[in-house]
């Protein structure tokens, strides 16, 4: 909450289909993303996490509409801004790399056009100092023979490496933030090793905020120091690393991680939550997940939670619950 | 073509699938050896699992096994019917006789139902195939095989959109089911689903093994998934087996590198440790190619503990240790293990 974060976000919301009956995919979205750090952002298909930082970034397209009280960045209101000055920001103070790094690259052009093409947008020089530049991006992400790979298409890379390609131009412009959706889904999990590890030095030497997007909690249990939930749209726990896999604060949480197998190790079933996410017609009156919430209660069905902090948690632990899980409370049986 | 109960449901014998792929007009083709000499025995009711990375053969031995592809060496028997080693014509006559033994459940149930088929009729068509049932009789099965799953009668007059991702997993599963197979080989399953919705499907497999006395082969890169359901585990890296073993002892402790690295490698919810501190490195590079597959070991250019031998030499799958364990390996045994 402190007024030098280098991103703030209040109130976030993403409306889609008719202006009178909106179905809400990102709602009233509050969060805050310091200077250097690893903020994950965990939830199921459909919670709104892509959809929020694509809001962030103005690339979410008519007919989808954006609101928010405040979107800072870097002490600047991107919301005061004309489009033309956002995208100066975006793309070279914030950048974002995607899932499937293949799709997400021109299959006509080679890599190093590709990286190029990026710097000049942003900064001018002579074509070899671009060049120049390109070629020490690629090596900053360790591609093997970074020379020879300029001049190769896509076709001609492996997935891993196709990844590696993409954050080179997402750090062109040495960003002050890196928003990466799933970057390591379409990956095997030894590749995905490699490109996390690389991820986590470039934030670490170059001082840049992370986000870092995924349904996977194994894959940030490792690495992020607060993680954000998010259900159907909204955020609703966010709390530092150990606290949230020791006592997670709110029952989704608690049942998200009791559905990973390794969790429930040795059980003869692993413990599941009833039904499914509420879609475009089906939105409870009160909290999202009363339906199929183990601990509700018949205020959670007509009265929607909000965001707060819970008392017995420390600085910074929010959650969205009437009757958030206590820190003690015995892990689900 | 009765087997007597004693023998094993499934028996794949240095089972091979070789391919030939054109390098270009004047080069001779070349061989992708996709599947190399693959074998192991399952018995009813049990679990084999089987873990790797692309392109280490995993989806090539699911088609295998269920027919799609013919291997081109070693034998394979699927409850007492010999697969392999018989003239075309008599090959597809015994894998039409198959049908009923061995059924597939794939990754991605959006691309495995057709979307303009009824689930009804989709469900009906293997009995209309394969059975002489009538159509009283076969209505029933299709019921039978909803509820199995899960899955409401009415359900049967959808379409696939009407339903989430998890249900129509449970669709392709009673689709596998309606044909009353003693084996299920799944591909990938859970991997296009949700975790919570996973958790309902292995939940579902787990219900319909102990009830029916399902086998299953299931196929995986999840490592948690693997150790909910196997009892068995074949460990795969470029057509080969680099290590089987009971489900314990391998996921207490890894004999073969490259299982050492897979291990290492899968974000774990209780390893909060730094990554780079655990004891086996985390490998360089990516696999090679299998159009060109290096000489000896497969993995030793990967391998942190790879000498002369395992680059000339390809290892055979021996027993190491007293858990059962069999590697594929020259060093395994004296090599240091992975961290407690």
């Amino acid at each position: 909450m402190s007024p030098m974060s280098l991103l703030q976000i209040r109130n976030l919301t993403v409306e889609f289909g008719p202006k009178d009956r909106p179905f809400a995919a990102v709602q009233g979205l509050d969060l805050d993303v310091e200077r250097g750090e690893l903020l994950g952002i965990v939830g199921e298909s459909g919670s709104g996490k892509s959809v929020a930082m694509l809001a962030l970034m103005g690339l979410v397209e008519a007919p989808g509409r954006v609101t928010a009280d405040l979107l800072r960045f870097d002490g600047q209101d991107l919301l005061k801004l004309s489009a033309r000055e956002r995208r100066r920001i975006t793309g070279r103070d914030i950048a974002m790399i995607f899932q499937d790094p293949m799709t997400s690259l021109d299959p006509s052009y080679t890599v190093g056009f590709q990286i190029i093409e990026t710097l000049k947008v942003h900064q001018s020089g002579p074509k070899a100092r671009l060049r120049e530049r390109a070629l020490e991006l690629l090596r900053l992400v360790e591609m093997p023979d970074a020379e020879a790979r300029l001049g190769a298409y896509p076709h001609q890379l492996s997935g891993g490496m196709c990844q590696r390609v993409m954050i080179a131009i997402a750090l062109a412009c040495s960003p002050k933030l890196l928003i990466a959706d799933e970057p390591t889904t379409a990956l095997d999990v030894t590749v995905q090793a490699q490109v996390l590890e690389l991820l986590m030095q470039l934030q670490r030497r170059q001082d840049m905020a992370l986000l870092l997007i995924t349904h996977d909690l194994a894959l940030l249990a490792e690495r992020a120091r607060r993680i954000a939930v998010m259900y159907a749209g909204q955020l609703v726990e966010l709390q530092g690393v150990p606290a949230l896999f020791d006592a997670p604060a709110h029952p989704y949480t608690e049942a998200l991680l009791a559905s990973i197998p390794e969790r429930s190790r040795g059980a003869e079933r692993l413990p599941t939550l009833a039904g499914s996410v509420p879609g475009q017609y089906d939105r409870p009156a009160g909290c999202l997940l009363a339906p199929r919430c183990a601990h509700a209660r018949p205020r959670c069905a007509s009265e929607r939670p909000a965001l707060a902090a819970t008392p017995g948690r420390p600085d910074g632990a929010q959650v969205r619950c009437f009757f958030p899980l206590t820190a003690t409370a015995a892990p689900p049986a | 073509m009765t087997a007597p109960s004693v023998a094993p449901l499934l028996v794949a014998d240095d089972l091979s699938r070789h391919y030939r792929v054109s390098r270009g007009l004047f080069q001779p083709p070349a061989t992708v050896r996709a599947l190399n000499g693959v074998s192991f025995t399952l018995e009813r009711g049990r679990t084999l699992g089987v873990v790797g990375e692309s392109g280490c053969g995993k989806s090539t031995l699911a088609r295998a096994l269920t027919g799609v592809e013919v291997p081109t060496g070693g034998r394979l028997q699927i409850g007492g019917i010999e697969l392999t080693s018989a003239d075309t014509a008599e090959r597809r006559q015994r894998f039409s006789q198959v049908r009923s033994q061995v059924q597939m459940v794939f990754q991605n149930p959006y691309a495995s139902l057709n979307p303009r088929k009824r689930i009804a009729q989709m469900l009906d068509e293997p009995l209309k195939l394969n059975t002489a049932l009538s159509a009283d009789q076969r209505r029933q099965r299709v019921q039978d095989a909803l509820a199995l799953v899960g899955l409401r009668p009415e359900h049967a007059q959808r379409y696939p959109h009407m339903f989430s991702g998890g249900q129509r997993q449970r669709i392709a599963i009673a689709r596998a089911l309606t044909l009353r197979p003693p084996l299920l080989v799944a591909d990938e399953p859970t991997s296009a689903l949700d975790v919570s919705v996973q958790a309902q499907i292995l939940n579902l497999l787990r219900d319909l093994q102990r009830d029916l006395g399902l086998a299953y082969v299931f196929i995986s890169h999840n490592l948690s998934v693997i150790e909910f359901l196997a009892d068995e585990v074949l460990v795969m890296y470029l057509g080969r087996v680099v290590e089987q073993a009971p489900k314990a002892a391998l996921f207490e402790r890894p004999l073969h590198p490259y299982s050492q690295v897979l291990w290492a490698a899968v974000p774990r919810l209780d390893g909060r440790h730094a990554p780079a501190a655990s004891s086996p490195p985390a490998v360089r590079g990516e696999p090679p190619s299998p159009l060109n597959l290096p000489s000896g070991c497969a993995f030793h250019q990967r391998c942190p503990y790879a000498d002369d031998r395992c680059r000339s030499e390809v290892p055979e799958l021996r027993p190491v240790g007293a858990l059962g364990q069999r590697v594929a390996c020259h060093r395994a045994g004296e090599l240091p293990g992975p961290p407690a």
